[in-house]
């Protein structure tokens, strides 16, 4: 059976689809609340109800990258091959300690205030 | 009579050298445009009437002692949100940064102060430019000048709305996979993103950071090229920064009348593309034959790939750059918290909006261990191909002509509940970004219902000048430029 509304609903190209419904590949699924903690955040009671769904859409997606062939590809991790040019190491003009501080939310004596992290 | 408030910078400019008009007087024209149109419009976060027309006066000031810095000087130009300008709040349209004041300046805009440009006001964006509608701003919708029930576009959508109504002549964007080129489009006037390396990115805070890139929105191609001379160059500050030669652009659009090849690309004109937006390009592409450039039929394979690769690389990177955001050392801080892993959580839960936790919990999948080669490094080998195929695609053409976004703005709310059908909204641009190659988008009709309709042109790397001489080709021969949103 051809569901033309789900591959709407993910965009996918027709040869996803059908490795798909043909059980030649499984849509995979986020398990938010681990990756969650991973990038420490957590999701309000509204988002739990709509953000899973929109992931695994997503996450649908983006495995049409298996379908393209990479055999022996470079990976590209910047589009042109310079990479980190690094200026030459002269001492220039630095913030005081009072510019650097000034959007801590909260300071004293010229140091950010943490709560205590080691009892 | 054309209003002064939509006058290109240059006409402004020339204004200011025959002395009709001060830069006190151009900047107060200005204010009182953004006074009349903002409630409707809100496109600025935040202006400082008080920083700007101290700048005006001490552009008038030089003028009267014969030290002008430049076609720029005393003409207001508007900044996204999100870069810096030194004592002026950089909120990125992000709840996090509410209280942020900006330390340092951004080398784009010490280059502004450097060339006497007018600093007007902070303009509205998505979440940290995460967006197609601006609707992803903690604060406020932008509306589109052309119909206030449609948005901009996005990300830059308060950028490309500011310069449309006339509240400012030019202003800066950032585009990470469209970000000046669809709001520009959307709002019928003109945007470029620059090659990747071009401008630098210091002082931009970053989104994805192999795919940023600063970029001037006006209403015509030859303001662009008067504001890239400024913005262009090498800076020791960004490690990306690229050392070539930057030609005299606005120069170059005078003496260039020269025919191209233009490749147009038949994955680009496939199923997705509004019929309306298509007969229009399919016009602008005709004008080009008519005067004498050859149309070549191209094809970009692996160009079907460009979203997924994007938002692979594109979320990574957003995941990543956004783990700064932590509550401890500059953004806000969650007021309830007890231990330092409850500041992580709760500031970053209460401070980032639904779109950025997306985005940073779909990069971080993509990245870890278990799914990095079957996502992440195969996108930058995917990346690898598409940039390939459009190195094949200029051997044998000089330009590439595509649609700029796939429809015309879209209404409030459309797009919001579906992430997907919004990122399909980059379709057209996102392989550029991917690419590295600079792209400008041309406003070259409108819908039946009035909206406006843009292309894109896309070049070789640091070829900005040919970029800006075609897309000045089809301007001057067409009066889209000229068309204004009828705003009470």
């Amino acid at each position: 059976m051809v569901d033309v509304k789900l591959r709407e609903k993910y965009n996918l190209t027709f040869e996803i689809y059908y490795a798909v419904f043909s059980g030649n590949m499984t849509l995979e699924h986020i398990d938010i609340d681990h990756i969650a903690k991973l990038c420490r955040l957590a999701l309000t009671d509204e988002e739990q109800k709509t953000l899973p769904g929109q992931l695994d859409t997503m996450l649908a997606h983006l495995q049409q990258l298996k379908e393209v062939d990479v055999n022996g590809v470079e990976p590209t991790l910047h589009p042109f091959e310079e990479s980190n040019v690094l200026r030459t190491d002269d001492p220039g003009e630095n913030f005081s300690v009072e510019t650097a501080l000034m959007n801590a939310p909260e300071q004293k004596n010229n140091q950010i205030v943490v709560p205590r992290i080691v009892e | 009579m054309e209003e002064l408030f939509f006058k290109s910078a240059e006409e402004l400019a020339q204004m200011l050298t025959q002395k009709s008009i001060s830069a006190v007087e151009l900047i107060q024209i200005f204010l009182k445009r953004t006074r009349a149109v903002e409630p409707k419009i809100q496109a600025f976060l935040s202006l400082d009437e008080e920083k700007s027309l101290r700048q005006a006066k001490a552009s008038d000031e030089r003028r009267a002692k014969g030290q002008v810095f430049g076609p720029l000087d005393g003409i207001p130009i508007g900044m996204k949100d999100i870069i810096a300008e030194k004592g002026q709040p950089l909120t990125c349209g992000s709840k996090i940064l509410e209280h942020y004041i900006s330390p340092y300046d951004a080398t784009v805009t010490e280059r502004l102060y450097e060339a006497g440009a007018v600093l007007f006001g902070r303009l509205n964006l998505d979440e940290f430019a995460m967006g197609s509608s601006t609707e992803n701003s903690a604060y406020q919708k932008t509306h589109n000048p052309w119909n206030l029930e449609y948005v901009p576009g996005g990300s830059s959508g308060g950028s490309a709305a500011a310069v449309c109504v006339g509240e400012v002549p030019i202003a800066l964007g950032s585009d990470t996979g469209g970000s000046v080129r669809q709001p520009a489009t959307c709002c019928g006037i003109t945007g470029l993103k620059p090659t990747y390396g071009l401008v630098s990115r210091y002082g931009l805070s970053a989104m994805a950071s192999s795919l940023d890139q600063i970029g001037p929105f006006a209403h015509n191609v030859i303001d662009l090229a008067l504001l890239l001379q400024v913005i262009a160059g090498y800076d020791d500050r960004d490690s990306t920064s690229c050392k070539t030669e930057i030609p005299n652009y606005r120069q170059l659009l005078k003496n260039d009348r020269q025919p191209r090849r233009i490749g147009v690309p038949k994955e680009y004109f496939s199923e997705g593309l509004d019929g309306e937006v298509r007969q229009t390009i399919e016009n602008a592409i005709e004008f080009y034959r008519k005067n004498g450039y050859s149309i070549i039929n191209i094809s970009l394979p692996n160009i079907l790939y460009a979203i997924p690769t994007y938002y692979t690389i594109m979320t990574a990177e957003v995941s990543s750059n956004l783990a700064r955001f932590d509550g401890i050392r500059y953004s806000r801080r969650s007021p309830k918290t007890t231990n330092a892993l409850d500041i992580y959580f709760k500031s970053r839960t209460e401070g980032f909006g639904s779109e950025a936790k997306r985005r940073i919990i779909l990069g971080t999948y993509v990245l870890s261990s278990d799914h990095l080669d079957a996502y992440y490094i195969r996108a930058q080998k995917v990346r690898t191909r598409i940039r390939e195929d459009f190195a094949r695609a200029f051997e044998a053409v000089d330009v590439i002509l595509s649609p700029a976004s796939p429809a015309t703005a879209f209404k409030f709310g459309e797009k919001m509940d579906d992430p997907l059908q919004m990122y399909l909204e980059d379709i057209y641009t996102v392989a550029v970004n991917l690419a590295g190659l600079p792209g400008i988008s041309i406003p070259c009709g409108f819908s039946k219902v009035g909206l406006p309709i843009g292309f894109q042109l896309i070049g070789r790397a640091f070829h900005e000048s040919e970029l800006l001489s075609v897309a000045h080709q089809f301007e001057i021969a067409h009066d889209f430029y000229r068309c204004f949103p009828n705003m009470a």
